[in-house]
């Protein structure tokens, strides 16, 4: 069965059993619900959890399986990874795609956020990380609350206790 | 294992029984009634608590990234002050280590035990700049000389370089302690540390030490070798601050106050505008509680600084006065620790490098030695009109 990857590209499966193609070198991904990926190893590589399995020896004729990770949440990830090892040297470029990457919606984010910590890919961690944090930082109390749907767990007393204990950060 | 209605929850590879429940996934919720997730005020469905879904060392990153890249402190306190589980994993020392200098400016006037407290955790957790900040609060303003200078050396150990030079400035002056317990050549050798990490003040003070043969061994040229990079560096930075579209870095281009002793005053004023937070906060402090004030003087022209000189006898007000640079904010810790100008005998520094500062910003326009002369004029006529117009003359030019 083929199957699309994210830059639209179409790969023809079930042919060829071995997946280290001698031109491109690939491999092949499986996301949770059973969707088939194939990208370069090099692109593969940015995730370190997937890295240390290629080292090892632990990736069979089959591919890799990521049981952790839904179809929509691995094509993003994909796509970034691809970006960033076509042309690394583009910094402009790059930063405006990074900045149209991480302009989705909160769950999107988090599901990203998730997906890149278990496959461990270190800058896709920062940049969603840090735009969490930039969301959180210009935000009163009760818009954070509002915006990530935070149940405000104090009791009235504790709240005003808090609320006295950061006086000092708000003129 | 079976609830009470027999769905079955064991491993996904056993045979799907009738009564199996697909598992509730947090973060759609297409069927109804999921009683933990907490619908949003548009009523969305989907709406749940969104970090629940991400483990603590998730979380932590990301306060910690709040932390480092605040703007003020209200920035962490904010997300603090969201929900117990945020409160509890800001205290991790990954978030307090990372809290940037913005994230730690206290200001005076909401100075408090809970913003104590919260200094002292970041300094417990090896945030320098937290240490830098309290060690001069402690230091300064609430009189604990022993645990200020503590705070501020575990800094300075840490390579920061604000501490070394604020703990050159203490040793220079014997701040904390009697005019006997100046250690000259301490205060150079923290003085180079800091010189060699960059430090613009440290730079010049050092290169003026080495001029004088203050506290290490004299030498003209090395001294005026780091003026000269502390003037450099000031421009730099000023430079690198100033958002300038049509931009003035045409090839070639001199600029004067390279040279000079003192440094270029639109720079000092570009950085002056970045003030660190310990400065800030001691001008404030102490500009409500009260110090013996210091008189400026009338207006008058002059080519460079003098030399300061101890003032020893008491003319001049009991108490003790802050240095004459306003964005330094340092108090004197005895009376006639800092040296005063000895054209005017008006202002007063706890520095070389604070005097140079204030030199070309304001006291330039200002220095005159006319109440040296009036106070010469009214006292002893004869010999101490030599003796004004002498000092007067004895003015460097530099």
């Amino acid at each position: 069965m083929a199957a699309t990857t994210a830059d639209g590209s179409k790969v023809v499966g079930g042919g060829e059993k071995s997946n280290v193609d001698e031109e491109s070198k690939m491999i092949t991904l499986f996301s949770s619900d059973g969707e088939r990926f194939e990208v370069t190893q090099e692109a593969a590589a940015m995730s370190q959890t997937i890295h240390h399995m290629m080292e090892d020896g632990c990736v069979d004729d089959e591919g890799v399986h990521l049981p952790n990770v839904g179809s929509s949440i691995l094509a993003m990830v994909i796509e970034y990874c691809n970006r960033h090892v076509a042309s690394p040297d583009e910094k402009e470029d790059i930063r405006s795609f990074d900045a149209g990457f991480v302009n989705v919606e909160h769950h999107t984010l988090f599901d990203i956020i998730r997906a890149a910590n278990y496959l461990d890919v270190k800058e896709l961690m920062d940049l969603c990380c840090q735009t969490v944090a930039d969301s959180i930082k210009s935000k009163s109390v009760e818009e954070i609350r509002e915006l990530f749907g935070i149940v405000n767990d104090f009791t009235p007393e504790e709240e005003a206790e808090i609320r006295k204990e950061n006086q000092w950060a708000f003129e | 294992m079976r609830t009470r209605r027999g769905a079955c929850y064991s491993c996904h590879d056993d045979e799907a029984t009738e009564m199996h429940l697909p598992k509730r996934r947090r973060t759609a919720a297409p069927e109804g009634g999921s009683p933990s997730a907490v619908s949003g005020p548009a009523g969305s469905a989907a709406a749940g608590d969104m970090f629940e879904e991400l483990p603590d060392d998730l979380v932590v990153s990301i306060l910690a990234d709040v932390a480092a890249s605040a703007a003020s402190p209200a920035d962490l306190a904010g997300a603090i002050m969201t929900c117990k589980r945020f409160r509890e994993l800001a205290q991790s020392k990954v978030v307090l280590t990372k809290a940037s200098p913005r994230c730690l400016a206290v200001r005076a006037k909401t100075w408090s035990d809970t913003a104590h407290q919260f200094l002292q955790r970041c300094a417990d957790a090896g945030n320098l700049d937290a240490s830098y900040l309290l060690g001069m609060i402690r230091f300064y303003c609430l009189g604990s000389r022993g645990s200020g200078a503590a705070l501020m050396a575990a800094a300075a150990v840490g390579g920061h370089r604000d501490a070394l030079y604020s703990l050159a400035v203490i040793q220079f002056n014997g701040s904390g302690g009697s005019k006997d317990d100046r250690d000259l050549r301490a205060g150079a050798a923290l003085c180079a540390r800091a010189a060699s990490l960059g430090h613009v003040d440290a730079l010049r003070e050092l290169g003026h030490c080495l001029q004088d043969g203050y506290g290490v061994r004299r030498s003209l040229l090395d001294g005026r070798r780091l003026l000269i990079q502390a003037n450099a560096r000031e421009l730099a930075a000023a430079s690198a601050s100033l958002v300038k579209p049509s931009s003035s870095s045409r090839a070639g281009r001199q600029h004067s106050c390279l040279l000079s002793d003192f440094g270029c005053r639109a720079a000092a004023a570009a950085a002056a505008g970045e003030a660190h937070a310990a400065n800030r906060f001691l001008s404030d402090w102490f500009a409500s509680r009260p110090l013996a004030c210091v008189d400026t003087g009338a207006g008058g022209t002059g080519t460079g600084p003098a030399p300061m000189e101890l003032e020893d006898g008491g003319s001049g007000g009991g108490g003790l006065r802050l240095c004459s640079h306003a964005q330094c904010g340092r108090p004197e810790t005895r009376r006639h620790e800092f040296r005063r100008c000895s054209v005017c005998g008006v202002v007063n520094y706890c520095s070389r490098a604070c005097q140079a500062l204030h030199w070309k910003m304001a006291h330039k326009a200002e220095c005159t030695p006319m109440d040296r002369w009036l106070d010469a004029a009214n006292a002893n006529p004869e010999p101490n009109a030599d003796a004004a117009a002498a000092a007067a003359v004895a003015a460097p030019a530099l």
